[in-house]
């Protein structure tokens, strides 16, 4: 309806291409629109901010690139900052992803009560806030947190977890493997997507499970995939709460996330123009790893109903 | 992918035996499958049951170590005295109108604005896109000052507005790139198929598109009402009366200015509580995730 | 690190419930007896008092003299509005609501002050509206960032007022002032989390122990010597501690590298001495008590964050803040408190206390009612009103050197300890712009020489390090 309406309007465009065209931005518009509304703004303001010092109080005052010299040459914390997010989201991405994709292919099946342990897997992800900080401080509790007492059973010394330069991290990473719940979710929708007509084939053609796996599953399912990796990347790298409320990006910053060491500069230390470049840093950090994941996706996503070299 | 070619009989008793065969797989995998999914459950279901544990406990008796796992006495009161200790039924009024807004106004418009980057071609869509990713790759706690000023200037501080209007245009995109990716998973033919027949873009995008699409707009629903329901620093920033307030700030304000003095037992209770609405959409929009869409009327 | 869940704001609870009683009693007599005591009081602490307090009084006559602007007239006609922001927690906001800014109200016909209720993470909520331009009128401030915001012009500066009204805010409250004045100017009033830091004991495990109860002129030494008497291990294991120390908590260290002779950011604000003599013994016979002597529980053992070690009767002693009565009061155990105790025979003892702030949005459009709620809060009446329901502690040195207070009916213990100057000197960290940074480079690095695993030799430099650069950074700036 939209795009005959838009013909009637008297919008004539005069070829297949332009009508394409005019379609696809009428489609996007609400976003489009949105983003003009709502973020460009706030955005292009960041950046102005980036070249300014601002105390948040009085007026910013413009430094040029300075804010940026700074972070590249004289500040020992962004470096360490961008340690700590990279390992985590080097070690915590693929876990998490390869974590959520095993149960949503166990939850896939017709088991009795499935909706009820969905449910049950999915519950961590919707406790918030203040709750569930309290909860790991306790899990991990050196003394008499679960954890270390289950390794106390089979007489293991378990670590100081958050109280330890090399164990905080771990602990943290841990933690958010805790909320799969919303990729499984993701998976669990892309496995339904998958037409069964697909395995029957395959196994009349004589694949067996394996095979009928990485045959099947592994490429319809690639678009799926493909999404939580590039939104792992996204938010992983934005990883703020845990840290803040657990361990304040201790001890000794081994989990000063990238985010948390922006936080303290906007809100504690007075340096909101500083931690404007920090996060537009950040977000070509992030911008070049998406990029080079979409790059790399006609080697191994698969889409159906993609639009290539159509028409 | 159909089977083209086959003849119907042969395939008839390929099939047959195959389901016979699969059936004892099926057996073995499906014990298997319980028995880990049994494992993970106990692992996550432990700091749940801690919180259960702690929210029936005396104030006195929440952090002594060693803990009690079972409280003795089991104190169901503090769910009502917690409730009680602040207005969580106008909190949860708030929070339910803000989060029903702004999940409607994010599965429709995020469905539309996908559904543009997957199937239509248009200049620098690319472009776009990554644009569009871009914008969550910011973190909020730059962008939160200049928004503010932006909302203040529209005079919508302290309303819902900030929270509700932008779900309308195209609701975020984490959502947007989630459908797109879906809708690009649905065969092309099938756009072709219904073009012969007459059909307008709009046609496609409303009768195949979005009901193909289902279980992955039941997600994002999912994800929609969660993350209004939960989500605490936009409510914080942009609301300043109490009664404006949402739940996730309601818990928040149980925590007191030292952690001795903070009503743990409380503030566990409630938390399950409010625990409860967002689990329940979970569970009712669970039967959107059907098990194989037959595509039906297609021809080899 | 429990840095942020044991938040940085203090509770004077128990110390106003504690006060409950002097409140109801001296009710309608304070007033009257103020004007003598507290001269006679004023003169006892100023003589006691560090330089800063003379400092003050001195700077504030001189700078009242040179003040830049006059203070304004007070509106005439009309309701000024006024917006009071502070944290709290749902209880709390009700009796700032009611009580404190309805009282306010009552008093006060032109004006009518709202309450606004602020989260835990309170600055970043004030930052934002600060900088959308919505400041509040009235704002609380805590620990050691209200002088950041001071240097930014952010705040209404008082001594036009002070001058104007004959108004002297010593008259009723007590220092340190480290968080209301920067460069000689007032730019708050003291309001919370007065008194001092003190060593909380467990009377009980006392007596079970037969060790005999600290006295206020005990000694390093002294307290050393009652810790191992008070440790005890059973199988190896440690089951009960003579002391904790919580090294990760803001205030901890103060008291003690001051006493020993030492210090860290000095008064003038020009130079951080963590790294020399007497400050770094001071901290190493404070990592000491868990790494060598094991006579109080590592971070690890302190369940950060999940509950009070005191409380649970694990330690026998226990070094915070005076807001830390109320606490106590929950205790299943008698306690008592004490001052902290003397480092080495030459040195004199110093306590360590820091008061919160209340200040004024210097662009507000109600100045002088906005001054006129500074006002109020810490009048003797307020005062009464917030220790009597809790909410804070008073600060007025009538009341705290009164015997009402110090004895308190019943209870073993007296509150001499807290009352600042009173048994021993009482100092505020010096605070300058950035000094947000050096805590937080502090709390960072020695977290690890806590737990053991590296040394004050390593760490403290880095300190200095950043420190050297805030201070820098502010001498730059002026």
């Amino acid at each position: 309806m939209i795009g005959q309406r838009a013909l009637r309007v008297g919008v004539q465009p005069r070829t297949t291409r332009q009508r394409e065209n005019l379609e696809f931005y009428l489609f996007i518009s609400p976003w489009l629109i949105g983003f003009l509304l709502f973020v460009a703004g706030p955005m292009l303001a960041t950046l102005a901010l980036s070249f300014s010092s601002w105390d948040l109080l009085t007026p910013p005052k413009f430094v040029g690139l300075q804010n940026f010299v700074h972070l590249l040459s004289g500040d020992p914390l962004f470096w360490q900052a961008l340690k700590v997010s990279t390992l985590y989201s080097g070690i915590g991405i693929p876990l998490h992803i390869a974590l959520a994709f095993c149960i949503a292919l166990l939850l896939n099946q017709k088991l009795k009560a499935v909706a009820v342990i969905r449910t049950l897997y999915y519950m961590p992800s919707v406790i918030s806030g203040v709750a569930v900080a309290v909860l790991w401080l306790w899990i991990f509790n050196p003394d008499f947190g679960p954890i270390n007492l289950a390794l106390r059973l089979v007489h293991v010394q378990g670590p100081l977890w958050l109280a330890s330069e090399f164990w905080a991290l771990p602990a943290l990473i841990i933690v958010s493997l805790w909320g799969v719940g919303s990729a499984m979710i993701i998976f669990l929708a892309g496995l339904q997507g998958i037409p069964t007509t697909l395995y029957e084939a395959a196994a009349i053609d004589g694949a067996g499970a394996w095979q009928r796996f990485w045959s099947v599953t592994v490429p319809m399912i690639s678009p799926v995939l493909f999404f939580n990796l590039v939104l792992g990347v996204i938010n992983s790298f934005q990883a703020f709460t845990n840290a803040y409320v657990m361990t304040s990006g201790g001890p000794n910053d081994a989990t000063l996330m990238y985010v948390l060491y922006l936080y303290q500069n906007a809100f504690q230390f007075f340096k909101m123009g500083y931690a404007s470049a920090l996060a537009w840093v950040l977000l070509l950090i992030i911008l070049l790893l998406t990029v080079l994941i979409f790059k790399s996706s006609p080697m191994w996503v698969y889409y159906e109903g993609e639009l290539r070299g159509r028409r | 992918m159909l089977t083209v070619g086959r003849r119907a009989s042969s395939y008839q008793a390929a099939r047959m035996s195959w389901l016979r065969r699969a059936s004892v797989q099926r057996g073995t995998s499906l014990v298997i499958a319980y028995l880990i999914l049994a494992a993970g459950i106990i692992l996550i279901l432990i700091p749940l049951l801690w919180m259960i544990s702690t929210s029936l406990k005396d104030i006195g008796s929440v952090f002594l170590f060693p803990p009690q796992i079972i409280p003795d006495p089991a104190l169901w009161k503090n769910y009502a005295d917690g409730w009680n200790a602040q207005p969580f039924g106008l909190f949860l009024r708030n929070t339910l109108v803000i989060t029903f807004s702004s999940m409607v106004g994010q599965t429709f418009s995020c469905a539309l604005v996908a559904f543009g980057f997957a199937r239509l071609r248009g200049t620098g869509s690319n472009v776009l896109f990554m644009l569009l990713l871009s914008t969550i790759m910011l973190p909020i706690y730059v962008t939160l000052i200049p928004t503010f000023i932006l909302y203040k200037y529209l005079g919508w501080l302290d309303t819902f507005l900030p929270l509700i209007v932008p779900s309308f245009f195209g609701g975020g995109p984490f959502f947007i790139f989630l459908m797109r990716q879906f809708f690009m998973t649905i065969p092309l033919e099938l756009d072709d198929a219904a073009r012969v027949d007459g059909a307008t873009t709009f046609d496609i995008f409303l009768k195949i598109c979005l009901p193909l699409a289902a279980p992955a707009l039941a997600a994002v629903a999912i994800f929609a009402f969660l993350g209004s329901w939960n989500d605490f620093l936009q409510p914080l920033i942009y609301l300043q009366r109490t009664d404006h307030f949402t739940l996730a700030i309601g818990l928040n304000l149980f925590r007191a200015e030292s952690t001795a003095v903070t009503p743990w037992n409380q503030l566990m209770a409630v938390s399950l509580l409010v625990m409860i609405p967002p689990l329940l959409v979970f569970f009712f929009a669970q039967r959107y995730f059907i098990q194989g869409i037959v595509i039906s009327g297609i021809k080899g | 690190m429990p840095g942020v869940l044991i938040s940085r704001r203090r509770v004077l609870t128990g110390f106003g419930a504690a006060a409950l009683a002097l409140g109801l009693a001296s009710c309608g007599g304070a007033s009257a007896t103020t004007a003598p005591t507290s001269s006679s009081a004023q003169a006892a602490t100023s003589a006691t008092a560090p330089s800063s307090a003379a400092a003050t009084t001195a700077a504030s006559t001189t700078s009242s003299a040179a003040a830049a602007a006059p203070a304004p007239a007070a509106p005439a006609g009309g309701s000024a509005q006024l917006v009071f922001f502070t944290w709290g927690s749902a209880e709390r906001f009700k009796i700032w609501g009611d009580q404190v800014v309805g009282g306010f109200n009552k008093g006060h016909p032109g004006i009518v002050a709202t309450l606004l209720e602020g989260p835990s993470d309170y600055e970043p909520k004030l930052l934002t509206m600060a900088a959308g331009g919505t400041a509040p009128d009235v704002f609380r401030l805590s620990e050691y960032w209200a002088v950041d915001i001071f240097a930014k012009n952010f705040c209404l500066q008082l001594d036009p007022y002070l001058a104007r009204d004959k108004f002297k805010i010593e008259d009723h409250t007590s220092p340190p002032y480290t968080q209301c004045q920067y460069q000689g100017k007032w730019y708050a009033v003291p309001h919370g989390a007065a008194g001092n830091f003190v060593v909380w004991y467990n009377r009980d495990l006392f007596t079970k122990a037969q060790v005999a109860f600290p006295t206020d002129d005990w000694t390093w030494n002294d307290f050393l010597t009652t810790a191992k008497a008070l440790t005890k291990s059973d199988a190896g294991k440690p089951v009960q501690w003579g002391t904790s120390m919580e090294m990760v908590n803001y205030g901890v260290p103060y008291s003690y590298i001051w006493s020993n002779g030492g210090d860290e950011l000095t008064p003038d604000g020009k130079s951080y001495l963590l790294d020399q003599q007497p400050a770094m013994q001071a901290l190493q016979l404070l990592a000491d008590l868990t790494t060598k002597e094991h006579v109080a529980p590592t971070a690890a053992e302190i369940p950060q964050g999940l509950g009070d070690i005191f409380l649970s009767g694990k330690v026998a002693m226990h070094y915070s803040g005076a807001w830390y009565e109320a606490t106590a009061h929950q205790a299943k155990f008698d306690f008592g408190l004490v001052l902290n105790p003397k480092m080495n025979a030459s040195s004199e003892r110093v306590a360590f206390a820091e008061q919160n702030a209340t200040a004024a949005y210097r662009q507000g459009k109600h100045l002088d009612a906005a001054w006129q709620l500074l006002q109020y809060l810490i009048s003797p009446e307020n005062q009464k009103v917030e220790s009597s329901t809790g909410l804070n502690g008073p600060s007025d040195p009538a009341i705290l050197n009164s015997p009402d207070f110090l004895n308190v009916n019943g209870a073993p213990y007296s509150r001499k300890a807290i009352v600042p100057g009173l048994l021993a000197k009482t100092r505020g960290a010096t605070l300058i712009p950035g000094y947000a940074q050096i805590q937080t480079a502090y709390s960072q690095k020695l977290a690890t020489v806590w737990t053991g695993a590296t040394t004050l030799q390593n760490a403290v430099p880095q300190v200095v390090a950043v420190a050297k650069q805030v201070i820098a950074q502010d001498q730059q700036s002026g």
